[in-house]
């Protein structure tokens, strides 16, 4: 039963030398052994390397060594991450045979500080979706309604910590793929400021958009994976040289004289009224617990899907040209010529959302639209960034929604557009580069509903306090039985 | 009727910068030697995740190419993306500048053969990177990425030329200037210097340029001026039998010297160029610009003027001199040693430079340093040794470790200066020779030199080149007289 507890609850219980890290790996196993055939959160188990590992932060612990405070802690990492030896495929049949040759900056960062990584997660196809149901290997559940989606593109994460497989995981947010999943399984899901967590070794979708950010069960729990994966990295040019404080420090539980801003561009015609209900609900909490609530306007936000679904394809179309059946992955068995070894190669190896992101956004950077679409979008994106930058002034954090209903079925039919305004209310924020960070805020119809807390750039700290005195408050941890 | 035709050229030049590491990754640039793809890693194989940073050496010298050029640098600029499809370009994209490069408005100035100055426009020099290399063989194509993200510069001049030759003189002196500045070894036949022509004609005296053919290829001199030549007379031919200039892109045949249509304009590419998120704006701060101003060399042009004026040399072999600044380095230390200009740069441009070619060497393996040089060079202009003594030393001496005095002294090559042993010597030819004495006697004044020059061989001969050839011929004179 060592799966109910949290990481840091664990690495409180591995210190005492109360458990040792192998009872915590197999009894880890043994949960992903009973639920993972309903849950489908893996792409990759690595049993047999968890174990060794294992082993040696057990023989630490014996030789009276101190534990750093995620070493021995199981992890499971989004399969867009590379790791070496691993098979990284994103899951897509482009990338169904390839191994990683490099380990990217966070997993190197997870091995350095002693975590083991357990498996790795599933997904949408290269990060594209809301639903998890792009991905080429498997679907995913969520755990509390296995007829449901976990949400995506970070299902896979959401589902394996959601289901209690393993207390953290990491997954990547380009528009809201870690939040809204975090959102759908009643978890904590924080995207990082953009240039906070190195992408190096984070197989692109959107390069000016994604980030890699930590899932878990608790604030402190994903605050203690940020400390881990975040700081400055020379192999990512856009990673930023600050210092990056221990996160865990500040959660007292206090946000009195804390300044919420509520934009009311956020609390639109098609949100659900019982989401509305949970949120304005914390909204009053969060005036109880002594935060001052101001409402405020973003005007631009209505502005924001449109734009990032022309500047997330754009960037999508040609981060994914290097797959091409040349040097790795998949290759077409038959074909005439380089041309055609090209196209039977990207049709037969991608999947029907990434080539439809694929072929908008070869159109938005063709010569006669670029002007059209990709430069105004990119004008509306610096509105949308200064919109944020005048709230900030007058705000510590702004509380929205963080999706617009809860998890719906898996058989639902829905339109591309309509899985599009999934992302709606956490869209803003990649485009901005702002963090946001999604909190369990309670259930309908014991389904979880999560609110998001955006807070200014580089300034992770501010949220995570406020989401932990929340969580403190008001949250009970639950993992549904399977 | 026949009409006037004027053609407008202007070049791409790309350039390989000679940096230790590739321009995204540490990869090692030394590949030349290496088998093939062991110079790669994730970053410059396009592996998925693989992010380029930009190596900080590759912008100072890409600068000081800006400053050879007569450039201005922009403080800020930006790297995007030029997307397409090709095997030899991992990540099907190349990374370059598009709309706000590094450098823009310079300017090369050329000598035109009727000795006017031409000033040529640079109108941008940007950077990017090389991709790799496909080997076909038979049915099989084989690519080597060792090449793949090697920095380069392209350098974009204004259509301003108007003939081949124009275009020939343009290009060799950016290579000497870029030369020069020791970022890149500017060869054309190992593929570090590269260059593309956009040729159009018109009529003579008309305002609109002609429909530009670009052509592609060229890799060797001779064959940028040829391929000039050939599609300027192509382009005319054509529009006079009544034909029309189509925009695309030719490459040069070298084997039979003609150019072929490689693209039209109809499938001309889309390159769908955007800002390359991967990577920050590129800042230029005044202190790395000053830093990298007080780098620079003097320029070529400006060392030619300088050593015409205080060495007193010709423009021609000034020039030649000049061809490196090594050997322009060698030149100045020779006369540092020898203090004289005019015999230390006869020496360097025949002898020196002789071996030097014989030898397939370059200046700075050449085993005579240049105050061992200005040592000979001293000996002849005191008289110690006479010139043709001075060859025979020099040629001792590029295998010799002892110092140029040292050998005359050891190989007793020292001019006789002694007037009693001249006149011993003049003595013994006079008596030795009856007829030409007589004939020397009886000659009239034009004849006179040349008899008195064969008596005075006649000595040089018997003192073995040694005697001083000014002591023999007063004595002779005095002798005859």
């Amino acid at each position: 039963m060592l799966y109910k507890h949290t990481a840091t609850e664990l690495s409180a219980m591995l210190k005492a030398k109360k458990i040792t890290t192998v009872e915590l790996i197999n009894d880890i196993f043994d949960r992903i052994e009973k639920t993972e055939s309903k849950l489908g959160s893996f792409t990759l188990l690595k049993k047999e390397s968890a174990l060794e590992e294992a082993k040696k932060v057990d023989e630490k612990i014996a030789r009276g060594e101190e534990l750093l405070p995620l070493e021995g802690i199981p992890i499971a990492i989004k399969d867009n991450m590379v790791s070496k030896g691993d098979l990284t495929t994103s899951a897509s049949k482009i990338l169904s045979n390839y191994e990683g040759i490099y380990d990217a900056t966070v997993v190197k960062r997870l091995k350095d500080a002693g975590a083991i990584i357990i498996g790795k997660t599933n997904m949408d196809e290269f990060a594209m979706g809301s639903t998890t149901k792009s991905s080429y290997i498997k679907e995913s559940k969520n755990p509390w309604d296995l007829e449901r989606t976990p949400g995506g593109s970070s299902g896979g994460s959401a589902s394996s910590v959601g289901g209690g497989q393993v207390p953290l995981s990491l997954g990547s947010d380009t528009g809201g793929s870690i939040r809204q999943p975090a959102a759908f399984c009643g978890l904590v899901g924080l995207k990082p400021t953009y240039g906070r967590v190195s992408r190096y070794g984070l197989m692109a979708f959107a390069s000016s958009l994604d980030q890699i950010g930590p899932m878990g069960r608790s604030v402190e729990d994903v605050a203690a994976l940020f400390n881990v994966i975040g700081g400055y990295d020379e192999m990512d040019a856009t990673s930023m040289e600050l210092e990056m404080p221990d996160f865990t420090m500040n959660l007292d539980g206090n946000v009195k004289g804390l300044k919420i801003g509520i934009p009311k561009e956020y609390f639109i015609d098609g949100l659900n009224p019982e989401i509305k209900k949970v949120t304005e609900e914390a909204i009053e909490n969060f005036r109880k617990l002594g935060a001052e609530i101001v409402p405020i306007s973003l005007p631009n936000t209505e502005f924001a899907p449109a734009t990032y679904y022309i500047i997330a394809p754009a960037e999508a179309s040609s981060n994914l040209a290097r797959f091409d059946g040349v040097r790795y992955g998949y290759r077409a068995s038959s074909y005439d010529g380089i041309e055609d070894m090209y196209i039977k190669t990207r049709s037969e190896g991608f999947g029907p959302e990434v080539k439809r992101r694929i072929m908008i956004g070869t159109y938005v950077l063709s010569a006669g639209y670029y002007d059209a679409y990709y430069k105004k979008a990119q004008k509306v994106r610096r509105l949308i960034k200064n919109d944020f930058e005048k709230a900030f002034n007058e705000v510590d954090v702004i509380l929205t929604p963080a999706t617009p209903g809860t998890s719906f079925k898996l058989t639902d039919k829905k339109t591309p557009v309509e899985l599009y305004l999934e992302d709606i209310f956490t869209i803003p924020a990649n485009l901005s580069g702002i963090p946001g960070l999604v909190i369990p805020a309670g259930k309908v119809d014991n389904l979880p509903v999560g609110v998001q807390l955006l807070g200014k750039a580089f300034d992770e700290a501010t949220i995570l306090k406020a989401g932990d005195a929340y969580e403190k408050a008001y949250t009970k941890m639950e993992i549904p039985e399977l | 009727m026949a009409r006037e035709w004027e053609s407008v050229i202007g070049l791409e030049i790309h350039c390989q910068l000679d940096t230790k590491t590739k321009v995204w990754c540490g990869c090692s640039s030394d590949y030349d030697n290496s088998p093939e793809n062991t110079h790669t890693c994730p970053i410059c194989l396009g592996h998925p995740g693989a992010l380029p940073k930009l190596n900080k050496k590759v912008l100072d010298y890409a600068i000081k190419a800006g400053f050879a050029l007569n450039c201005d640098i922009n403080k800020e600029s930006k790297f995007d993306r030029k997307n397409y499809f090709y095997p030899d370009t991992p990540k099907n994209y190349q990374i370059t500048q598009f709309d706000h490069p590094y450098a823009e408005g310079g300017h090369i100035d050329i000598k035109l053969s009727n000795g006017d100055d031409k000033r040529i426009g640079v109108t941008r020099i940007h950077i990017e990177e090389d991709a790799g290399k496909s080997i076909h063989a038979g049915e099989e194509s084989f690519i080597n990425f060792n090449r793949a993200s090697m920095p380069l510069i392209e350098i974009v001049s204004e259509p301003d030329m108007r003939n081949s030759e124009e275009a020939y003189r343009y290009l060799n002196l950016v290579k000497d200037a870029l030369k020069y500045t020791k970022i890149s070894d500017v060869s054309m036949e190992l593929g570090s210097l590269r260059c593309d022509a956009n040729i159009s004609v018109m009529q003579k005296g008309a305002k609109e340029f002609g429909t530009r053919v670009e052509v592609k290829n060229l890799n060797s001199f001779k064959g940028v001026a040829r391929a000039i030549d050939y599609e300027i007379s192509r382009q005319i031919e054509e529009i006079e039998n009544g034909g029309e200039i189509n925009q695309e892109t030719r490459l040069w045949d070298e084997e039979s010297q003609v150019t072929r249509v490689m693209r039209s304009k109809e499938e001309a590419m889309d390159y769908r160029f955007f800002p390359e998120p991967d990577l920050v704006r590129i800042v230029i701060t005044d202190e790395q610009l000053e830093r990298l101003e007080g780098e620079m060399p003097e320029s070529k042009i400006a060392k030619i003027a300088r050593f015409v004026t205080d060495y007193k040399i010709s423009e021609n072999d000034a020039e030649t001199l000049s061809n490196s600044i090594e050997l322009a380095d060698y030149f100045e230390k020779t006369v540092a040693s020898s203090n004289n200009s005019k015999l230390s740069c006869n020496w360097i441009l025949t002898e020196v430079l002789r071996v030097l070619k014989d030898n397939n060497k370059t200046i700075e393996e050449f085993s005579i340093n240049s105050e061992e040089l200005g040592e000979i060079i001293k000996l002849i202009d005191k008289g110690a040794i006479s010139s043709k003594i001075a060859k025979k030393l020099f040629e001792i001496k590029l295998n010799d470790e002892r110092s140029p005095i040292k050998i005359v002294e050891d190989e007793k090559m020292a001019q006789v200066a002694d007037t009693s042993e001249i006149e011993k010597m003049v003595v013994e030819v006079v008596a030795n020779n009856p007829k030409l004495v007589e004939d020397y006697k009886v000659a009239d004044e034009g004849r006179k030199p040349r008899v008195i020059k064969g008596l005075m061989g006649q000595v040089m001969k018997a003192s073995k080149g040694k005697a001083n050839p000014k002591m023999v011929m007063d004595i002779l004179t005095e002798k005859l007289s």
